[in-house]
């Protein structure tokens, strides 16, 4: 097959990380499709599948578009004949599917609007499109709280109206900011070149190499941070790494220590809870405080396990460096691990103790039992999550591990949606019972993990 | 005769389908100088990091200093040196905090050879690992393979990337470092002049074998012909 375009769109299914995680989405919103189909009035009454629905969209839009700059920032669309024509027409093509004609047909089937549906939609393309053309630490603010927010009744309830047809004007609004922002971000997304600022900027699929602007965007950043408080700061992680290594001989926490890996800090961890508890407060202001009271709870059970989940992720192309040191495999394995799961808990320790705390003295006021079963299920959550993490990454396929990764991640989700619902007030003791086999099943993956990673290749 | 230092014998290895080393037998003595030979994807990568136990073969045993390289003790690990093709440093550290670091790691660190080796290879070493090109950070990688003053050094196309300059001065310490019966290198190229410069035996990996392993000498006199030749014929054959 000769045809550029059908080439174009064949990358998509040939290469094996697209088809899976297509193919993973697109079978979530078949299922979401069907259930609204054969049982829309029972969902009707739990609303919160609605967002569900529509974060699938999100979802698919903000792993798609990262890729589809990655196309346009590359020397080749400049080099090769037609590549920006082909690749240009077949991402228009997937937008109008992705963006307007899937929500469009989709919208009926859960009871809404098609306008309504496809305003949100083409808004959300949109704002991600500009998010990925102009990528910093904003984007990941943005789509967190974005994500987040699609929870809050307010906002859902603000998505519903719209989206049903109550509010025709805002739709239409909503659609003509969206339409801008899609067709501005198309057109400057066609247009990359390597003068362009936002050629070299790529957080989701970092550019490997070097290029003039990145040695002056290093060079920039390294004369910021060259003195004074900066400085110190920026060089401090470094400094107490190599102090441990130092110290490694005579210190057990030096020799776990030395194996540092740059991700949060606990003060970072602590400075997040408290914004993150602001936000919520401030958000939720008109609605009803158990509402925070949940998210509150759960926050440091989802932050902290998704950390836990990256840091291998950062790990991993540093196994080979690290593994030629002058230390045997499994006293290695034992204190990264170790050492993991010492900053998986200081990191979880800290969040929910700003939590707590916060909710004490916002006068939020959980009930004694509420607090209770949070605290047992957001550990639970933890030895779950970083057992999986310890077990899966071992096999070092980044494919079955974004799978595996998903499901595992579910029962987090399906708790915080529905950790105050009536029903599962009333099946407390069946649910702590799950949340415990949810545990132990963690403890064994751990040790099924290690003696996984003792005979993994670490090259 | 001397004992191997390096010893791998039936060792099989493959990626899922794709076999690419089918019961390979090398051994390299103390103080011996071996080149590896090989086209691209021929498996040189592969062996080395099998030889060194960072990737596990299916079948054969691999003896490193005596010991088997998967199990390697921290002892026998402190007496290598290893440049790997691909280098992976921390991008987030300034060239000296990873001396440092990686010098913390070694009671035999030698700061005054490292300090000579910086001024030598002009290696910038206030400059953060991240932005370093790809010949930079090779020589980032042969100095902290050598700071250690390493019994086996192990280079995985050690050259490919430095100017001419630093390469005449790498190849050149690599000849100082290689004396009789004490240090043992192994490295992979495809600069056949450099080969020819410094290794005293050859080894050339052709479908996941070694088709021929011996004397440098001793091959230019059963071929009369240079090397790269040699190794042409050989490919061809």
């Amino acid at each position: 097959m000769h045809n550029p375009y059908a080439q174009v769109i064949l990358t998509y299914f040939r290469r094996p990380f697209h088809s899976v995680t297509q193919s993973l989405y697109s079978l979530c919103f078949l299922f979401f499709c069907f259930i609204f189909f054969v049982a829309g009035e029972h969902v009707e009454k739990h609303n919160v599948l609605r967002p569900f629905h529509l974060m699938l969209l999100i979802v698919f839009f903000a792993y798609w578009v990262p890729h589809l700059k990655e196309r346009f920032a590359d020397a080749r669309a400049s080099l090769v004949p037609g590549f920006r024509w082909v690749h240009g027409m077949v991402a228009i093509v997937m937008a109008a599917v992705f963006s307007i004609l899937l929500p469009g047909v989709t919208a009926p089937l859960i009871g809404w609007q098609c306008l309504g549906f496809f305003s949100i939609t083409i808004l959300i393309f949109g704002l991600i499109l500009w998010i990925t053309l102009h990528p910093g630490p904003t984007f990941v603010l943005i789509v967190g709280v974005g994500w987040l927010s699609t929870f809050l009744p307010t906002i859902q309830r603000g998505i519903e109206q719209i989206a049903w047809g109550y509010k025709p004007a805002h739709a239409f609004i909503l659609m003509a900011i969206g339409a801008v922002l899609s067709i501005t971000g198309m057109i400057r997304l066609f247009q990359l070149n390597e003068d362009m600022p936002e050629y070299h900027l790529n957080i989701v699929f970092p550019k490997n190499g070097r290029s003039q602007f990145s040695d002056l965007q290093w060079r920039k950043i390294e004369k910021s941070y060259s003195r004074g408080w900066r400085n110190w700061y920026a060089n401090r992680p470094i400094v107490t790494m190599i102090h441990h290594a130092r110290n490694a001989a005579d210190s057990n926490w030096s020799k776990m220590r030395r194996w540092h890996f740059k991700t949060i800090t606990v003060w970072s961890a602590f400075i997040l809870a408290l914004v993150f508890n602001l936000a919520i407060k401030l958000v939720v202001y008109f609605t009803d405080s158990n509402f925070s009271a949940t998210f509150s709870v759960f926050m440091p059970t989802l932050i902290s396990a998704i950390i836990t989940v990256m840091i291998p992720a950062a790990k991993n192309r540093h196994f080979s460096y690290d593994i030629m040191m002058p230390v045997r495999r499994e006293i290695y394995l034992k204190q990264l691990g170790g050492y993991l799961a010492i900053r998986h808990v200081t990191i979880w320790g800290v969040m929910m103790a700003v939590s707590i705390f916060w909710m004490l003295i916002a006068a939020v006021k959980p009930s004694p039992g509420f607090l209770a079963y949070g605290i047992i299920y957001s550990i639970a959550i933890q030895i779950w999550m970083f057992g999986v993490t310890v077990w899966i990454f071992s096999f070092r396929k980044i494919i079955m591990t974004i799978l595996i990764m998903y499901i595992a991640i579910l029962p987090t989700a399906t708790l915080i949606l529905t950790f105050d619902a009536q029903i599962m007030i009333q099946r407390r003791p069946l649910i702590t019972l799950f949340v415990c086999c949810l545990a132990a099943i963690g403890l064994l993956l751990t040790w099924r993990g290690y003696r996984r990673w003792l005979v993994a290749d670490l090259d | 005769m001397n004992k191997p230092t390096i010893e791998l014998s039936g060792i099989v290895k493959s990626y899922g389908k794709k076999s690419v080393l089918n019961g390979l037998d090398l051994s390299v003595q103390k103080g011996s100088v071996l080149g590896l030979l090989g086209t691209n994807g021929a498996g040189k990568t592969t062996l080395i990091k099998c030889a060194l136990g960072l990737i596990r073969p299916q079948r054969g045993e691999v003896r490193l200093l005596g010991e088997p390289a998967w199990t390697m003790s921290a002892d026998a690990k402190s007496r290598i040196g290893y440049v790997p093709q691909l280098i992976n440093l921390y991008p987030w550290m300034k060239v000296q905090q990873v001396i440092d670091y990686t010098a913390a790691f070694y009671p035999n660190w030698n700061d005054d050879l490292v300090a000579r080796l910086v001024k030598e290879l002009d290696i910038p070493t206030g400059d953060r690992i991240g932005p370093l090109s790809v010949g930079q950070l090779q020589k980032v990688a042969i100095l902290l393979a050598l700071g250690h003053e390493p019994d086996i050094l192990i280079l995985d196309e050690p050259a490919a990337s430095l100017d001419p300059l630093a390469r005449r001065r790498f190849l050149q310490m690599i000849i100082e470092m290689a004396e009789p019966d004490k240090r043992t290198v192994l490295f992979s190229t495809h600069i056949t002049s450099d080969l020819e410069r410094v290794a005293d035996s050859v080894a050339i990996l052709k479908s996941g074998v070694i088709a021929w392993h011996g004397l440098l000498e001793e091959l230019k006199e059963q071929t009369h012909v240079n090397l790269e030749d040699t190794f042409l014929e050989m490919h061809h054959a």
